[in-house]
């Protein structure tokens, strides 16, 4: 093992809340109402139904080689070097799913908060932060988690309970007037968002008991979908639905709204800062996860040495990915679902089915 | 040593925080107030007026008294072929740097509203400087007027125009239109934007006398009319879920001293479409609550007399509410009722299939309107002082 970091299921719980729910809270209402109207709501429970597959099929892969991550059962599965071309592409897919989230805060940030900074600072100083946590292990990221939900759950609900005046229950009706079918489209993204559970798969071995990993993720994933179903229909009831889909940031745009007899105004940033530090932990989630991968791939005993090199490709990656926000936003709302379910899914299952028809799964160490 | 490194670490890292980068003293930004806008229709530039309190000549201060009644704003005026050309040009004629992040009302002359405000909405809504819950306001009268004077009580005109949500609370003439109820007119199926109108009834020189008077109806982006005081009541009566603070009602159809006057009226519409062999047909069903703020008529106030007024006060309604729906469908020929939203709501395959051809269909709407009014206090006393039974 190269880390020697140990998270409790409950932990795990928490952070798979974090990394889901951090930039699909600005991002999703847009993308979903886009799609789905005012229906959108129903979406999330969508995605977070495949997180579900996503989770048991992973959790039944893991359970079979107890002590070993996704990056070493793969070689064990389908042979060593066809293994190593597949963790490559995974190695390639979560760095940039890496940069993506980067560039997510680092958009938010240029266009909401600082908008004359330049781009490259922000992330420059964003990912010199994260590097120094991701230094720090698994724990440290797991912990800090804790500590900051407590602060999203606080300002979500301070917000929700400053707009309630300003909503109106009737913009979410006629419900599911065009069919399940757009709905089934909007839940492309969430899909994509939620599915990003596959991750637990690299760290079934450091949690203290692996078995109860299935259990704590399906309560974490039932539990987002629910908050990000609340999440988009905030937007929809102050905004509806068509003006949600053409705002960039539909939920901070509602937060900008909130006016309490003109004493409570401009509160963006309640609801901005808790925003930043879990993207921020969701950012150090994926950013440890690629370094591991990396450093297993190239046997590698200490994943330390990795992290500031992988930091400087992030850094160019996140810069060069995208030109502008619509870009991003186009490439999370038509691509992203398509292009990472194979990675979060079907890869996954595709390992699930030739094990069991090798048989040579359950309890064998290696 | 390595202490020494860590330091060095630490304060190069302090020197490239990302803060405040284009720092600037508070002094130096101007922060308009009100955005005028209007367009010059012969070579169809826009033209706007930005009233600014700048914080360096904010006399008075502290303890400063009544120093503060000079006049502290300026108005500035830019010129350009979009908005924000437009804005810019103002920045050059103000000598200091401008923030918009202060905009509480953003008013438009009646000039535009009627060429189309779609025009300019875009500028405002992609702004992030500007809020969507700025007040949207058109206005009849003159823009420079309007921004350069002083109105009587206030110090400058945005405070009394950023107060119309509390004027409409109190008397129910208007209805706040923040940018964001615009906006979601434009957006949400089968509604159309209404917005406050604003008017000098009085003029001194500088000092003036605003007045709300009703709202503008829009069609789509352009103002189709505008509905007056009266007509706003009942309007708001359909349509929203503000208290309208006061109604007067003639006791008798001859004189005009003998009226009944409202106050707190409550007020609960339910808009119910039907449709019908294909047609559409509207039931309102208005239940409204209201307490007794004044009569000049010598009647019993007991069962019968709460009775009668009910019954004025309903039949009064009921064909106030007829008559804006009349004007809404014949005159305006907007939907400014929200027909369309609730026949949305109930049966989305219907308006999918004729929401092209709404306008047309509806003006020949039939609606039937039902009131219920209940008086609920009389106030301080019962009858009128100067009332004697038996004496009618």
């Amino acid at each position: 093992m190269l880390e020697k970091g140990v998270i409790s299921g409950r932990q795990l719980l928490l952070l798979i809340f974090t990394f889901v729910i951090a930039s699909a809270t600005l991002y999703l209402p847009a993308l979903t109402t886009g799609y789905a109207g005012q229906d959108a709501w129903i979406s999330a429970f969508i995605g977070g139904f495949v997180g579900i597959i996503v989770v048991f099929v992973v959790t039944a892969l893991g359970l079979r080689y107890p002590q070993k991550n996704f990056t070493e059962y793969t070689e064990l599965i389908i042979g060593k070097w066809p293994g190593k071309i597949l963790i490559l592409l995974y190695i390639l897919f979560y760095l940039h799913l890496t940069a993506i989230v980067i560039r997510e805060v680092t958009t938010t940030v240029h266009g909401t908060l600082l908008p004359k900074s330049p781009l490259e600072g922000i992330t420059f100083i964003i990912l010199l932060t994260i590097a120094y946590v991701v230094k720090k292990g698994l724990e440290v990221i797991a912990r800090i988690n804790v500590i900051n939900l407590i602060t999203i759950y606080i300002a979500l609900f301070t917000v929700f309970l400053l707009l309630l005046k300003d909503m109106d229950i009737h913009l979410l009706t006629p419900v599911l007037s065009n069919g399940i079918i757009p709905v089934i489209k909007a839940s492309a993204a969430p899909a994509g968002w939620f599915s990003e559970v596959v991750s637990i798969a690299f760290l079934i071995p450091f949690v203290n008991k692996p078995e109860e990993v299935r259990i704590n993720a399906i309560i974490s994933l039932l539990w987002t979908s629910l908050t990000l179903a609340i999440i988009t229909t905030i937007p929809i009831m102050v905004f509806g639905a068509k003006l949600t889909s053409h705002l960039s940031f539909p939920i901070l745009e509602a937060v900008r709204i909130i006016n309490v007899s003109g004493y409570i105004q401009r509160v963006e940033i309640i609801f901005l800062i808790p925003w930043l530090i879990a993207t921020f932990l969701k950012i150090c989630f994926f950013y440890y996860i690629s370094v591991l991968i990396i450093s297993q791939w190239f046997k590698m005993r200490n994943i330390k040495t990795l992290v500031l090199p992988v930091g400087a490709i992030l850094l160019t990656m996140s810069l060069a990915f995208f030109r502008n926000n619509i870009e991003l936003g186009e490439f999370l709302s038509k691509v992203w679902g398509l292009y990472s379910l194979p990675f979060e899914l079907a890869v996954p299952t595709f390992l699930l089915i030739i094990d069991s028809l090798r048989k040579k799964g359950s309890g064998r160490m290696c | 040593m390595k202490h020494y490194i860590k330091i060095t670490v630490l304060i190069l890292i302090i020197v490239f925080l990302t803060g405040c980068r284009d720092r600037m003293e508070i002094e130096n930004i101007t922060f308009p107030v009100a955005l005028g806008i209007d367009i010059n229709e012969a070579n169809g530039k826009i033209k706007i007026y930005a009233q600014v309190t700048s914080t360096s000549f904010q006399g008075g201060g502290p303890g400063g008294g009544p120093a503060q009644a000079a006049k502290n704003f300026k108005v500035v005026e830019g010129e350009g072929d979009s908005l924000f050309e437009a804005m810019y040009t103002a920045v050059d004629h103000s000598e200091q740097y401008i923030s918009w992040k202060h905009v509480v009302a953003v008013i438009v002359t009646e000039k535009l509203a009627r060429h189309g405000l779609g025009q300019i909405m875009d500028l405002l809504s992609r702004f992030e400087e500007i809020r969507m819950n700025s007040y949207l306001i058109v206005t009849d009268v003159d823009l420079k007027d309007l921004l350069d004077s002083t109105p009587e009580v206030e110090i400058s005109v945005p405070t009394p125009l950023a107060s119309i949500q509390m004027i409409s609370q109190q008397n129910g003439n208007t209805e706040a239109a923040t940018l964001r109820d615009y906006y979601m007119s434009n957006f949400c199926e089968g509604r159309e934007p209404v917005i406050p109108r604003v008017t000098i009834f009085e003029k001194h020189g500088k000092d003036i006398k605003l007045d709300y008077i009703g709202i503008g109806a829009f069609k789509k982006d352009r103002l189709a009319g505008w509905l007056d005081e009266d007509e706003t009541k009942r309007l708001l009566i359909l349509t929203s879920s503000v208290n309208i603070g006061s109604m007067t009602i003639p006791y008798t159809d001859d004189s005009r001293n003998k009226v009944i006057t409202l106050k707190d009226l409550t007020y609960e519409t339910k808009i119910i479409p039907l449709i019908q062999e294909n047609r559409v047909v509207v039931k309102v069903k208005t239940r409204v609550e209201y307490n007794l703020a004044e009569t000049t008529v010598l009647m019993p106030i007991d069962d019968e007399g709460i009775k009668k007024i009910n019954s004025l006060v309903q039949s009064n309604i009921k064909t106030g509410i007829e008559a804006v729906i009349r004007k809404a469908q014949k005159d305006l020929k907007t939907d400014i009722l929200r027909f369309g939203e609730k026949i949305y709501m109930k049966y989305p395959g219907y308006w999918k299939e004729n929401k092209e051809h709404w306008p047309e269909i509806f003006p020949n709407i039939e609606a039937s309107v039902e009131v219920d009014a209940n008086l609920r206090l009389t106030g301080e006393i019962t009858q009128n002082l100067l009332y004697k039974p038996g004496k009618d």
